[in-house]
């Protein structure tokens, strides 16, 4: 028996309704992810083989080389603030609100400690508890 | 005369709505590529407690000197010798307090140096006094 074949052809299409599904999801995966940096002051960061994701909103003390301090309490800009005693005002701002409230500490590799541990005692005498030293990864570029 | 209605096709056009989407992804890639947002987390005692919940004696004493050079317990030691010495202290005690004490005229860098090398053997009880602790518990600010 001879089969007839069907006369109406397929028109070739590629389906590309789904890929905009998916490339949305992707967006919203990276958007969720991305922590935008409220400090782009260039330093050199400290490089560590450990590390941990920091908390989305934490604030940022920022220490350049030559001891510049910079702030910001998780949802602004870093703006400058003057030495030691701004920032323990900044920082004493943040925690009167929310004594959990995460901290950053974004010091250049060539910082001496001193001016670390003066900030160390600022986050303590507020009562902040949790600080992340921000560092580079091992072999990252 | 009759005249003939071309037909329209009823189609949303969705062809460039991947182009649109695959530039954001790639916008949002590298963003977040080039956003440092990881480090090394450290918990402060908290305002009404003790900065040393363990008396200094019982405690792995690590001072970083100004020249980086590290005495643990009193003993010179290289940073690369520091896991192999803590390791199995940890094993016989996993709470086992260790204090850094650094110089205060030595680098950021040699401080998370020996941060890091603590947090990969697994130290949980880390304290780092600040000058102010250091004086309140009798313990000699390092030059």
């Amino acid at each position: 028996m001879r089969l007839k074949r069907s006369k109406r052809s397929l028109a070739p299409v590629i389906p590309t309704a789904s890929m905009a599904d998916i490339a949305f999801l992707l967006i919203i995966f990276f958007m969720v992810t991305t922590a935008f940096t409220l400090d782009r002051t260039p330093m050199e960061l400290p490089t560590t083989a450990q590390q941990e994701q920091t908390a989305k909103g934490a604030a940022v003390i920022s220490i350049t080389a030559d001891d510049t301090f910079r702030f910001s309490a998780g949802e602004e800009d870093v703006r400058l603030v003057d030495g030691i005693g701004g920032l323990a005002e900044a920082i004493r701002g943040v925690t009167a609100a929310n004594r959990l409230h995460p901290f950053i500490i974004k010091a250049d590799r060539r910082v001496k400690y001193r001016v670390i541990d003066q900030v160390l005692e600022q986050l303590r005498s507020a009562g902040a508890e949790d600080v992340t030293l921000l560092s580079r990864g091992e072999g990252a570029q | 005369m009759k005249i003939r209605r071309r037909e329209i096709p009823v189609e949303i056009p969705t062809a460039s709505m991947a182009d649109v989407a695959f530039l954001l992804i790639i916008f949002f890639l590298v963003a977040s590529f080039y956003s440092v947002t990881r480090g090394i987390q450290f918990s402060l005692p908290k305002h009404d407690e003790a900065a040393l919940t363990s008396e200094p004696e019982a405690a792995v004493l690590i001072e970083i000197a100004s020249d980086r050079s590290l005495t643990v317990d009193s003993r010179p030691m290289a940073l690369a010798d520091l896991q192999g010495y803590i390791g199995p202290k940890l094993q016989r005690n996993p709470t086992k307090s260790v204090i850094l004490q650094t110089a205060l005229d030595a680098p950021y860098q040699a401080m998370t140096d020996v941060f890091d090398e603590l947090r990969q053997v697994g130290v949980r009880n880390l304290v780092i006094p600040t000058s102010t602790e250091l004086e309140m518990y009798g313990l000699r600010q390092l030059k």
